[in-house]
This record gives C-alpha cells, structure tokens and sequence, in this order.
C-alpha cells in the first residue's frame, strides 16, 4: 500500500478523482442531475425571500402613503432594510439558507454513497454522535428516543437503552422521524444530516456488519438492506410569506411549473431518485455466474447506453449488435470514470473520425478523444500521465497522444497496460489469456500475467457488469508458454 | 486552497490477504469497503481534533465541520479521500496568508472575536495608532471593557475603560491585532498518520478474511 503525498483540493477537483463538493461515489451525469436539483432549489428559496423584501418595502411605503409612518421614519425604515438587505442584517439569513441548502447537498451525497448497496454489506447501520457543542444544544436523546418510537424502531431504542448509542440500520425509517417537521418544528425533512435548522455539526459514523451484529440491530442469518433513495428535493418546501395578492401572483408565476401550493406550503417538484436494484451475491469461484448484476453505480449504465447508440450502426457507427455495442461502450465508460486509461479502435481513416465526432458529442471533457492513422483512442489524461510517466523508456516522452500510438500501432500491441490489462504485451511469454463473457455471448479477451489475473478479471467482471447490467462468466483460454514460473 | 486530497494505492499483490479476499468478494467491493474505512478514519481523527482543539467561544467549529466534508472514491489509482473544507491544506502545508482585500490582516486577540470579522463585531472598534511602527497595530474596543495595566504604581491591576475613552489613551482591551501577513508552520498532524491508515484497512481484511472462514 502507498500514499500519495496530499493535494489541495482545487487541485484535485481539476482531476477525475474528485468531481465536486458531493462527497459520493456519483458519476458525472448523477452529479450533473443534483446539481440541477441544487441550483433549482437556491433559485426557490431566493424568489421566496425576495418576495418577502418586496412586501416589505411595499409595507412600508403603503404606510406612509397612509399616513400611518411619517416621511422620514419611512425613509430610515426604508434606508434600513437597504442596508439589511444589501449586506448585514440578511446575510445572516441569507447565510443561513446557503448553508443549509449546501449542507443538505453534502449530506444527500454521503447518504447515497453511505446507501451504496455494496457499502451497506460491510457498513448497515448509522450512528449519530454530536461533534460540536452549541450553547443551546438540542435534546437529541430525547429526539432519538420520541423518534425510535414514531418510526417502531425497537432495536434502536433497545441499543440506547443498553448502551447510550444512537445506532440504527440505514434502511430504518428512525432517520425520516428524526428529520421530519411533523415531529420536530425545526426538521427539515431529511433521512440524513442535517436534520435540522442551525443544528450544529451532528456527525454519521457508518456502523460495520460485525458491531452492528454485536448491537443485535441484525440477526446472524439477517442480510443487511439498502434503501430507496429519495430525490433531492422531494421533501423540501417552505411556507409561502404573507404576501399581498399581486405578489403572491408574480412569485408563483416566477417559479413557475416548479412547485405546488398546498395549504400555504410551497414544495418543489421532484425529479430523479433512485431505487436499488437486487443485491448481487458473492462469486465465490471465478467461472460462476454473478447471480444479479450490480447498481448503476455512478450512473454508467447511463452513460453507458447514450455511448452504445452512439457506436450502433444505424448512427453511423461501427458495432453490429446490441450487445457488441454494449460491451464496447463499456469499455469507454471505464475510461470517462478513471478506472481504464485507455479505449481503442482501429476502424479507418474514414470511419474513426466519424465516430470520434459522435462520441466528442456525449463525452465529458474530463477525457479525450482522438484519431491518428486510423486508430481511434479514447483516453484518461490523467490516468495516462500516470502510467506512462512512470515509465518514459517503453512509453516514450512526447505528448500523450504520442505515447498512446507509439505503443498501439507503432509497436503493435503494447498497449495493454493502457487499456487495463495485466499484461503491456498481448503475447507475453509466461502470460495467460482470460475470456469474460456475457450470458448473451459477448464479452472480451486479455491477457494478463498469472499473479494479477484473479484482480484483473474480478475487476473487469465488475466493471463491464456495472456499465452493462449483464452477467458474466470468466475462464483462462490458454497460457502462453515461456517467461518466469 | 479550500481542502485536501490524497490517495492510497491498494493494489498490492504481494498481500496474500488482499489477494484472498479480493478473489472472494471482488476487487469493486473490498474497494468500496475499504474506501469507507479511509473515510471513517479520516472522519473521526478530525473530530478528535475538534475536542482538542476547539475553542469554545468560537463561533465555527473549524475541525468539527471538517469532519463532516470527508468524502472517498476508489478509481483506477486507488482510493482518493478528499475533505473539501476552507483552511484545511492551509493548516496542513503552512504558508504565508496575505491580505487579499485590504492591508492588514486581523488576528483575534479576545476569544469572543473568534470567528467574527471586524465589521461584524458588535462593539465599536477604534483604531490602535503605534508610533514606533508609524501604523495601525490594533483594533481597540475602547468602551466598557476591561485590560490589565503594564506599567506606574498600578502594574497588574485590572481597570475598565469608561465610556467615551479612546484607545488611544491607553484605555480599553485589544480585540484585533493587524498585521501585514501570517506564516504558518505545516502541520501533518491534521491527518491521521499513514500507519493509522494502514492500520484500518489491515483491520478490513482481518475481518474479511474472518467471513470467508465463516462461510
């Protein structure tokens, strides 16, 4: 195991690694998603707030058209909330919906990543622990106990009774109670921190399988679940301000098809969310079939089925099935989420820049797409930096371009480092020659030396299965004779 | 610079428990596993140090909100933790800070100024004129507050400036010291130490390679 020396973040953001300030696991079209679900909710809670400043400047100066405030105090009742709404005052408010807004962003993130049903075999349960004292802390003992029991979570309230710990499985519906306005005032209507308004910093611990086992949340023969997924913004709303009837009438227009009015409450509509697909079971041997694919984990079978048309022959592409194409477009998936550096494809002079056009169109701009002498490649920058730096003689040293073709066609076939294989040659003596394949028969073939071959074909099956959706087998074709025993 | 990243490479196949456990549950998951054993980790060092650390008449928890913007994802370089929090790889690789908007920088010197900027404190400020430096060193709260006397027949009484005083009668208590710019010492400390790290994941597999047993 090494560590890399630490990076700032900003420096790291310019990276693939680290994509944005939710802390999850999502790839880039679900960050894309809740990023739109963010900025929709800031632009909400502002057009509420600055109805409330209108009616309030139309407040003051209704009074004292009416005579009710005289000119000057109406002037520095005026000049006030300028200034309060300017900077000071407001800020205070301002600041706080910003930073309730962006909390719950961060915490909806770690609750999906925390929700990851691979996370949630080894890590079922969540523990509450506060971080920060405030002055006036709130009674969460209380909460935890009025929730335990809202919710009908009799474990949890067992555990707290025995141990003092606020511990409770992810998919417990004790985490809606502790968040819900219907019974806290303050709630927010969250399953995940923060719970509340100016709740202080109230920290998760995730809870592993064997102390969760110890606690008796989970019985020995008991498998630990995951839980839907709500959208973003599915639970939050805000009362609508006292407002007079021509404001009240230009703020709903301005939010437009955005929300519902309901009893005086505004709610956002909701898009996305997700719910989990079926567990898959341990492979246990290599040549048995993953019995359930795993989740779209960070949204690859997404992207990955945008790509798929892109490459399908009706589009202009090269592929001549579905599932040819669904393996293919897996393989670039792999590359736009860094865990491959490469994709390639020697399609021609006339058919590669075509099809690098269509996928320059859907890919992000974190990788490159690029044609030379016919070959397509499709590449990580920076998980190529890191390969080929690390090894300038067989790489060589000119753009990264350069290094990619030089070990493609150049010197044909000593590019399997780059494109994730366990071997750089693909007849490497003393090399063996793995084939994973789909129920549906497609599939791939690489070769790989003998010590990296369990990693490599676990790994691949993982990823093809994340981007596909398919099951898939494995076994070693041959062994290719000679090098080191 | 608003947080700190860093990765750890776990793919070492010289392991013959990584490579036992990585054969039964598949390299993805023992990633993700591990990944949230870095987070934890991470997580609660810094809330260790929000105990140690923390003041308490600080508005802002600085550590204790650090704890809550720890993140990991594992990709094909390893497992990548980052914490997004402002200051964060300030304290941990030191550095000059210059002023980026005026010309001094204020350093709390009274624990109720913590976390809140001149502008914002409550109390009216006045400026501390030094002859010797011929600049402002300080922003002095002249009213109503209380200082120790450093000098004369009562060296080491506490007196309280009345209102209407100035500072610069040698009344009323420092709030800001301002200075033209800070260099901080790097502090490693703010991470937990590598074999902390390694410490945990070895922890992970231990109790992997007990499940496979128990299967």
């Amino acid at each position: 195991m090494t560590f890399k020396t630490p990076i700032s973040f900003d420096d790291a953001l310019a990276s693939h690694a680290v994509k944005t300030i939710l802390p999850t696991n999502l790839g880039s079209a679900e960050l894309r998603a809740i990023d739109g679900d963010f900025k929709r909710r800031t632009g909400f809670s502002a057009k509420v707030m600055n109805a409330e400043y209108l009616q309030t400047i139309r407040g003051i100066t209704q009074d004292a058209l009416s005579g009710e405030l005289d000119p000057a105090t109406a002037r520095l009742h005026l000049a006030k909330l300028a200034e309060l709404t300017g900077v000071d005052h407001d800020s205070a408010r301002v600041s706080l919906i910003t930073e309730t807004n962006l909390a719950t962003a961060q915490g909806y993130g770690q609750f999906i990543a925390a929700n990851d049903p691979v996370v949630v075999e080894q890590f079922p349960a969540w523990e509450l622990y506060r971080v920060e004292e405030k002055k006036d802390p709130r009674d969460w003992e209380q909460r935890w106990q009025f929730a335990a029991k809202a919710s009908g979570d009799v474990a949890a309230a067992r555990v707290f009774e025995e141990t003092g710990r606020m511990v409770a499985l992810k998919d417990s519906e004790i985490w809606d109670a502790l968040g819900d306005s219907g019974n806290f005032d303050d709630a927010l209507d969250n399953p995940y921190p923060p719970f509340y308004f100016r709740s202080g910093v109230y920290g998760i611990r995730a809870v592993d399988l064997a102390e969760t086992r110890e606690l008796g949340l989970l019985a020995a023969d008991e498998e630990p679940k995951a839980r839907a997924i709500p959208a973003f913004n599915e639970n939050f709303k805000m009362a609508l301000p006292e407002l007079d009837a021509e404001l009240k009438a230009a703020l709903l227009k301005s939010l437009g098809g955005d929300v519902t009015l309901d009893n005086g409450v505004l709610k956002m509509k909701v898009t996305g969310g997700t719910s989990h697909e079926p567990l898959p079971t341990r492979s246990g041997s290599e040549n048995r079939p993953i019995e359930a694919p795993p989740a779209d984990r960070g949204g690859d079978r997404r992207l990955g089925a945008v790509v798929s048309q892109a490459l399908r022959p009706e589009n202009g592409g090269v592929t001549y099935s579905q599932e040819f194409a669904g393996i293919e477009s897996a393989k670039v998936v792999n590359v736009v989420n860094g865990r491959r550096a490469l994709f390639h494809g020697h399609w021609g002079a006339e058919l590669s820049p075509a099809i690098a056009q269509k996928l320059q169109a859907v890919l992000p701009e974190t990788v490159q797409v690029a044609v030379r002498d016919g070959h397509l490649y499709v590449f990580n920058p920076e998980v190529v930096t890191a390969i080929t730096d690390a090894d300038p003689k067989f790489y060589g040293t000119g753009s990264l371009l350069d290094r990619i073709h030089h070990v493609t066609a150049v010197n044909d076939g000593q590019n399997g480092e780059l494109l994730g294989f366990g071997a750089r040659n693909w007849a490497e003596p003393g090399s063996v020659v793995i084939e994973i394949r789909a129920t549906n028969g497609e599939g791939l073939v690489f070769t790989t030396r003998p010590a990296f071959a369990d990693i490599y074909t676990a790994a691949w099956k993982h990823d093809l299965e994340s981007a596909t959706g398919w099951k898939f087998t494995s076994c070693v074709l041959k062994k290719i004779p000679g090098g080191a025993q | 610079m608003s947080g700190l990243a860093f990765t750890v490479q776990v793919a070492d196949t010289t392991s013959a428990q990584l490579s036992q456990v990585t054969e039964a549950f598949g390299s993805g998951r023992v990633n993700a596993w591990l990944t949230q054993d870095l987070i934890e980790l991470t997580k609660s060092h810094l809330v260790a140090l929000a105990g140690a650390r923390h003041r308490s008449a600080a508005p802002v928890n600085f550590y204790g909100r650090a704890s809550s913007a720890v993140s990991g994802v594992a990709n094909a370089l390893g497992i990548t933790i980052s914490i997004r929090h402002q200051g964060l790889a300030q304290r941990f690789f030191g550095g000059t800070i210059n002023p980026v908007t005026g010309k001094y920088l204020a350093i709390p010197a009274r624990e109720e100024a913590y976390g809140v900027r001149p502008r914002q404190y409550p109390e009216n400020l006045v400026p501390l004129y030094s002859r010797a430096q011929r600049r402002v060193i300080a922003l002095v709260q002249a009213e109503d507050t209380e200082r120790v006397i450093t000098k004369g027949k009562n060296k080491g009484q506490l007196t309280r400036a009345p209102k209407d005083k100035a500072a610069a009668h040698g009344l009323g208590a420092v709030v800001y010291w301002l200075v033209r710019s800070v260099t901080q010492q790097p502090d490693p400390s703010v991470l937990p130490t590598e074999s902390a790290y390694l410490g945990a994941l070895t922890l992970r597999l231990g109790r992997l390679m007990e499940q496979i047993k128990n299967v």
